[in-house]
């Protein structure tokens, strides 16, 4: 019975336990997660996973490694992690003029007045993101001329 | 004669090591200490751990007596290789015993001292990603700690996350592992911003952050003993020895006397894990890190006219296309082009090349709005407020009395209060029937239903879908085997949730059947009271029609009693029944 209760219901779950998470990586814009798999199909195998989500993918971050090192003296190993693994969040942030990500590197930065930090990186925004192959380097460089 | 003298002071330091003799009779009953168990992960005669890297001592898996005696002889033979193997339980036998503890000489890991330094842990919390949208399985969810360095940078703070270990991406035989116990389970530590974007953004997930109340000695001590298990590893098992379980042994690690790992049996669900934790008095502050869905949905309810925000979104995000708007409406057009851009990348609707111009093309025009955006996300219930997840039900109704036992979750009977409407998922539903006049019988048992109506909008357009199978008596009063299931669309109107289905089924019996039944219904949650309603008609392949309808009322008496009345009409025939639910 045991068995039978055991495959039974393995059969309900799905391959999005597994999650096939394909990580787009590099230090630019659009260096984000993808989800391939959010078919109705495969949600209704879904079943619970209590966690193992298949994050393991994920969890190999490969942050800054095979990135230009920015030039800029501000810069440290952190912040070059930071800003590589969340690109599209900090230019959204900078765009909108505030948000968690922007706070977080003024943070990192020790930038005192976070205010006039953000709203200098806000009106520098094209300065900041003057092409769309700009990489993480370019970006920290960028800020720290600016919030200088 | 230098050299004499060179080799006597050699030999005189080689002999003052390891003279102190240490009486182990002196002991007495200090490896059944409770935190030792704790720290060995030894739980019913053994160390969950099957890792054999964690003993020091060849039986130490199975004798907490030998492990502690292990651990003492290399303290006293100075065995400098312990030393960041096992922090916490050098830190427990010293302070346990204050004679060898003058008698050794270090014993302090410099790595994990350089590593706290680093850090500067301040905090903990535990996080809890609530339910997928759309996606009822997902409701069991997971759990991991976060350590903060400082409290004002969630975003960059470390968490410890306990997970299988696989590459395996057929779903079956994950599944499979999973439950027998196929894989290692291991812990690893990642920033926190990425698990935001795994469970907030991608998957559109809800995150509960409990704050953790350890003062700074205990942070130490979990910190200690997470160290003692970085190389570790334990068979996974989906159901009980999962990724929430495992956080308790840390926890217990973390404050003395605390018994919460013993409270698991059979099943660990990551929410009752929760509410053990907070028995313990574990929790403090609550915070809610609402889904990117959510901020949408608010987004989309302060634009006015919508019709513009789809011109804007379809049609290459040009500025004018906004020119009319004032700089607010602007403002809330474009946070939502970036948000549904980001959205439409992670399932690679679009292209990456496409995706950055657009939404560079998006920003450009952000950043010349000198507008805030303040969106003010409504806080849902806190998970920790709705009903336990085992449910005992005794009712009955003129025909006859019913006994049923439904290990998890939450279905469409139970009060949604701290639950995600609209998302049901039970495993193993067991209900037995007496007639006045008969046997006990067997009147049903699912492996597994799950419903997930999930409601359309204006940007969303989600399939709901439901599916169940196991065995079920039928309205002739037949046991027959029963695979039925299918899907629709759901629309939420003032608090009513309004569902549509079709629905295939299989049975097998003394003859196999197939049917199509198209249902309709609804539920509405009030805090303490629902309703609902359905009806469908059951078209079987041998010209039988049946039509079958249901209302039902269920009132919270408190947070783990539940009255529930339902009103049954098969065909011609209609019956109430009242319900006793007790959730345990």
């Amino acid at each position: 019975m045991k068995r039978v209760v055991i495959i039974a219901s393995s059969l309900l779950f799905a391959s999005s336990l597994s999650a096939e998470v394909n990580r787009n990586t590099g230090c630019g814009l659009g260096s984000m997660l993808i989800d391939n798999q959010n078919t109705v199909a495969k949600q209704i195998l879904a079943a619970t996973t209590n966690g193992t989500s298949g994050n393991q993918t994920f969890g190999i971050t490969t942050g800054s490694l095979n990135c230009t090192k920015p030039v800029a003296l501000v810069s440290n190993e952190k912040i070059e992690k930071f800003v590589a693994d969340n690109m599209d969040a900090l230019a959204m942030d900078i765009a909108a003029g505030q948000g968690e990500n922007l706070d977080t590197l003024a943070s990192m930065m020790k930038v005192e007045d976070k205010k006039a930090f953000s709203s200098r990186l806000k009106a520098n925004f094209s300065k900041i993101y003057s092409s769309s192959d700009v990489t993480s380097a370019d970006v920290i460089d960028s800020i720290a001329a600016i919030a200088g | 004669m230098r050299h004499r003298g060179f080799l006597f002071s050699l030999l005189s330091f080689c002999v003052s090591l390891p003279l102190y003799s240490f009486d182990f009779n002196s002991l007495d009953n200090l490896h059944n200490d409770h935190y030792w168990h704790t720290l060995l992960h030894f739980k019913n005669g053994e160390s969950e751990i099957n890792d054999p890297k964690f003993f020091l001592s060849t039986n130490g898996k199975y004798k907490p007596k030998e492990e502690l005696k292990a651990i003492i002889q290399a303290l006293i033979n100075n065995d400098k290789s312990i030393n960041c193997r096992f922090p916490a339980r050098i830190n427990w036998v010293l302070e346990q015993l204050p004679e060898l503890k003058k008698k050794v000489v270090s014993h302090k890991c410099t790595e994990i001292e350089k590593i706290l330094d680093e850090y500067g842990p301040k905090s903990i919390s535990l996080i809890f990603p609530t339910a997928h949208i759309n996606s009822p399985a997902s409701m069991y969810g997971h759990t991991f700690l976060r350590i903060d360095a400082d409290k004002k940078t969630p975003l960059i703070s470390q968490a410890i996350n306990y997970a299988a270990q696989t590459d395996e991406t057929n779903g079956l035989i994950y599944a499979y592992q999973g439950l027998v116990g196929g894989y290692e389970g291991r812990y690893s530590i990642l920033p926190y911003y990425d698990k935001i974007k795994e469970y907030n953004d991608m998957e559109r997930r809800d995150i509960w952050e409990y704050e953790l109340n350890l003062d700074k000695k205990e942070i130490k001590k979990l910190i200690y003993h997470q160290y003692e298990l970085r190389d570790i590893y334990a068979d996974y098992f989906f159901f009980t020895q999962n990724c929430s379980y495992n956080l308790l042994w840390l926890l217990q690690a973390a404050r003395d006397n605390t018994h919460m790992v013993n409270k698991f049996k059979y099943k660990a669900i990551p929410i009752d894990t929760i509410r053990v934790i907070k028995e313990e008095g574990f929790i403090g502050n609550v915070k809610f890190r609402p889904s990117k869905s959510r901020k949408i949905k608010e987004i989309v309810n302060k634009i006015d006219d919508f019709n513009i925000a789809r011109d804007f979104l379809e049609n290459g995000f040009k500025k004018e296309i906004l020119q009319n708007e004032s700089a607010v409406q602007k403002s809330y057009i474009l946070d939502l082009s970036s948000e549904m851009l980001r959205l439409k990348r992670a399932k690679a609707d679009i292209g990456r090349k496409e995706y950055v111009s657009s939404l560079m093309k998006v920003l450009k025009q952000r950043s010349k709005i000198d507008v805030k955006s303040d969106y003010k996300i409504n806080e849902p219930e806190n998970p920790l407020t709705g009903h336990k997840t085992s449910r005992l039900t005794i009712g009955g109704d003129k025909d006859a009395l019913y006994l049923s036992l439904k290990p998890s979750f939450h279905d469409i009977y139970d009060i949604d209060f701290g639950f995600k409407e609209g998302a049901y998922i039970n495993f193993f539903d067991l209900v037995l029937k007496k007639n006045w006049s008969e046997e006990v019988k067997l009147q049903r048992f699912d492996f597994v239903n799950i419903s997930s109506i999930a409601s359309i909008d204006i940007l969303f357009k989600p399939l709901s879908w439901e599916v169940s199978f196991g065995f079920n008596r039928s309205y002739k009063d037949e046991l027959e085997f029963k695979l039925k299931g299918g899907a629709g669309y759901s629309y939420k109107n003032r608090g009513f949730l309004y569902y549509a289905f079709l629905n295939p089924a299989f049975y097998l019996g003394k003859k196999s059947n197939l049917s199509i039944s198209p249902k309709i219904g609804f539920i509405k949650n009030f805090s303490k009271l629902k309703l609902g309603a359905s009806a469908f008609r059951e078209i079987y392949t041998d010209g039988t029609k049946v039509t079958f309808a249901n209302i039902f009322s269920t009132y919270s008496i408190s947070k783990d009693i539940s009255l529930n009345i339902k009103y049954d009409i098969v065909d011609n025939k209609r019956k109430t029944g009242v319900s006793l639910f007790y959730y345990f």
